[in-house]
């Protein structure tokens, strides 16, 4: 392989990792989004119905604090993602805790604050739910996506350029995602060095550590040193410093998940967004059931 | 070639800290907001019984976890 093609293909992968990456983080942050409006309507109620009686009121304090979760989780899911967002502070509580007691004139001012307070942080602690989900299941699509960008005949079927390949672009796709929920210790952005570095491996069929183990580049003079001998599936991954093999088969079964991503739609059920796990102990009872 | 695998060596060492992983790193922030979201639930508790609590503002705590 020449290198000019060599570092074209690298450039290229790294491209399309990181558009592909921040696509699906979009995609996905779109699906929490409806998982919180549906957690919203189950958490916090706007209607009371009296099974004794049948009457329904109407609970324009469930409404307000129903707005207000929705309002704190759908920026907390973008902060936690590094998108734009608007900044919860105790401004916005106190005018949110003093409507509330306009709504509920009944209330005292301290129970409507600590009411106001609680949404706030149900809101925060599903959101950051919500941002775990999506980062466990972009660990899976992108080495899925990396199999797909690199199958076993490009290549001429050379094992080692795939497989170098696909480890670039499982690199690139996470150093994306990393980004994004501001990772401590989050990879510096590719630089020229690290291209290099890859497209020299794709040139001379010959890996050789590119990352130490808390996922550093090792420095080029290190780098010759650091040859990896052994099958090429097992010397791309030690390259990388990743954990997990990038082979086909381990594909199987993932590619139903992963065209939910593709299409846009939305192939996950609203459990598997579960924001939250088993119920604490429901210390209140009566005959109220409330919507 | 021996001080090129002493290098290596040495660089392999100084590497020997392993990253935190950014699944790791949003499960500790969910931990730790969970964390806080209890005790604001407890502190709304202290004055209203989880019946008060739905009626008057329409939050139901029987959907919340621990």
């Amino acid at each position: 392989m020449e290198r000019e093609v060599a570092e074209t293909v690298v450039r290229a992968t790294r491209e399309e990792a990181e558009l592909r990456a921040r696509d699906d983080l979009d995609q996905l942050r779109r699906q929490a989004v409806e998982a919180g409006r549906e957690r919203s309507r189950k958490i916090i109620k706007i209607t009371n119905i009296n099974t004794s009686t049948g009457g329904i009121s109407y609970n324009p304090a469930g409404r307000l604090l129903r707005d207000w979760y929705l309002h704190v989780y759908i920026n907390s899911v973008r902060a936690n993602l590094g998108q734009p967002n608007e900044a919860i502070d105790a401004q916005q509580v106190q005018d949110t805790a003093l409507l509330l007691e306009r709504v509920r004139p009944g209330a005292e001012p301290l129970q409507a604050t600590s009411a106001v307070d609680a949404t706030r942080k149900i809101a925060v602690a599903d959101a950051a739910a919500a941002v775990a989900r999506i980062i466990e299941r972009l660990a899976d699509a992108g080495a899925v996506r990396a199999i797909r960008q690199a199958p076993d005949h490009r290549f001429d079927s050379d094992p080692l350029r795939v497989h170098v390949t696909r480890h670039w672009y499982q690199r690139s796709y996470d150093r994306t995602v990393e980004e994004a929920v501001n990772a401590r210790h989050a990879p510096t952005a590719a630089n020229d060095a690290e291209m290099v570095h890859v497209a020299d491996a794709l040139v001379t069929r010959e890996a050789r550590r590119l990352l130490g183990h808390d996922g550093a580049l090792v420095l080029p003079a290190y780098s010759d040193g650091l040859r990896i001998e052994g099958p090429a599936a097992d010397a791309a991954m030690k390259m990388f410093n990743h954990t997990t093999l990038l082979t086909t088969s381990q594909i199987a079964g993932q590619e139903d998940d992963l065209a939910c991503l593709d299409r846009g739609g939305s192939r996950q059920e609203p459990a598997a967004w579960s924001l939250d796990a088993p119920a604490i102990s429901d210390r209140g009872s009566d005959t109220r059931r409330i919507q | 070639m021996i001080e090129a695998d002493d290098k290596a060596a040495s660089n392999e060492r100084e590497f020997d800290t392993v990253p935190e992983h950014p699944i790791a790193t949003t499960r500790q922030r969910t931990d730790e907001s969970r964390a806080e979201r209890n005790r604001a639930v407890d502190s709304l508790r202290a004055s209203l019984s989880d019946q008060e609590i739905l009626t008057e503002f329409g939050i139901d705590l029987s959907q919340i976890a621990g």
